[in-house]
């Protein structure tokens, strides 16, 4: 008799639970948006762990990777509350896009910084050049003479495949 | 086991093959013999063989040896006590396990209450139904953003380090290639 009461119960309360959980739930794009936004803030609640806590976790990776993400950090740091804004824009504008876009653009950026430091500064210039030309006077550009006499053959393709990430329509 | 011999050996006729060299069915009537559950008629024909076998009289009676030991073998008595004992031990291991293990004994022993089967399904719905309402990540207080508590617990960041280095790759890459800049991302 207990037995029965308590498995109509339950059964009682599961049913009744599916419509509030369906409203709880919401879109899939909704959930997706929400988890993009954490992710997202995950660097912020990383760099308000106290230090020792960020060592414990920064201990699980080799030497060379902890300096990189102290080094990053530190940069992520030193911009404004508004220049954070703006890049966490962008973050979610690069969460958009397929995974394969994405990780083309993450080997663009490694094979940029494979370059010698001096390279380096003179191709974020003109990254920030090329940025903000117009699709037709970039092309025009990057057949000029004065281009291809600045950059060699190795940075024209990188700056030739970040100009096809950047021309490709956005999501 | 006897059918088996028979379609060898003719119940009228005599046994004309040796049952410890002519294969395991022979063997194993042997053992049959020794055991004392052939057959009457079948005991006979075998009797009559090993009357006449050297090597299957002393198989007889290494048989007869080894079950003349398990007939004198005896049990050592229990003591006055036991049942008691045993009980006492029995309560004190329940005393000793979990409320919760003690619970799911009981849940699971084996009885007559018909509800029991159903204890796993209630258990999974409970489950589920918890685990509906509890609100998706959209509902969630984020517990970010600058004007929070300064310190979040480790605990509360369920996040990989490798996460959030790749987080912060991702970051830094955006930040010096401006890749995914739109215009509204500018006019911040």
């Amino acid at each position: 008799m207990l037995g029965r009461v308590l498995l109509t119960g339950v059964l009682v309360l599961a049913f009744s639970a599916l419509p509030a959980a369906a409203q709880f739930k919401g879109p899939l794009a909704k959930r997706k948006a929400a988890q993009q936004q954490k992710r997202s803030q995950m660097v912020e609640k990383f760099s308000r762990l106290p230090p020792e806590e960020q060592d414990r976790m920064l201990q699980k990776l080799p030497k060379d990777r902890r300096k990189q993400i102290q080094n990053n950090l530190d940069r992520y740091n030193e911009l404004s509350p508004e220049q954070k804004k703006r890049l966490g824009r962008q973050y979610e504008n690069f969460q958009q896009w397929p995974p394969e876009k994405q990780q083309s653009a993450r080997k663009i950026f490694r094979r940029m910084n494979g370059l010698e430091e001096e390279r380096k500064v003179a191709m974020r210039r003109e990254v920030v050049k090329l940025r903000n030309l117009p699709g037709d006077r970039r092309s025009e550009y990057m057949r000029s003479d004065s281009y291809k006499d600045s950059f060699s053959a190795d940075e024209q393709k990188i700056l030739s495949d970040l100009a096809d990430l950047m021309a490709e329509p956005r999501p | 086991m006897q059918s088996r011999y028979r379609k060898q050996q003719p119940d009228s006729g005599p046994l004309t093959e040796c049952p410890l060299t002519h294969g395991e069915t022979n063997a194993d009537l042997l053992l049959d013999f020794c055991n004392r559950k052939l057959a009457p008629e079948l005991n006979a024909i075998l009797q009559a063989h090993v009357d006449i076998c050297p090597p299957c009289q002393a198989f007889t009676e290494t048989q007869a040896q080894v079950w003349a030991a398990l007939d004198a073998f005896e049990t050592a008595p229990i003591s006055s006590d036991f049942d008691a004992r045993l009980r006492a031990r029995i309560e004190e291991e329940e005393q000793r396990s979990s409320w919760w293990s003690r619970l799911w004994n009981r849940m699971t022993a084996g009885g007559t209450a018909n509800w029991r089967p159903m204890a796993p399904v209630a258990a999974v719905l409970l489950l589920a139904a918890g685990l509906s309402l509890r609100p998706s990540g959209s509902e969630v207080p984020d517990g970010g953003g600058p004007d929070t508590a300064p310190l979040v617990k480790s605990a509360e960041l369920s996040v990989e380090i490798e996460q959030v280095e790749t987080l912060l790759e991702d970051l830094e890459m955006l930040r010096e290639l401006g890749v995914a800049e739109t215009n509204s991302s500018r006019q911040m």
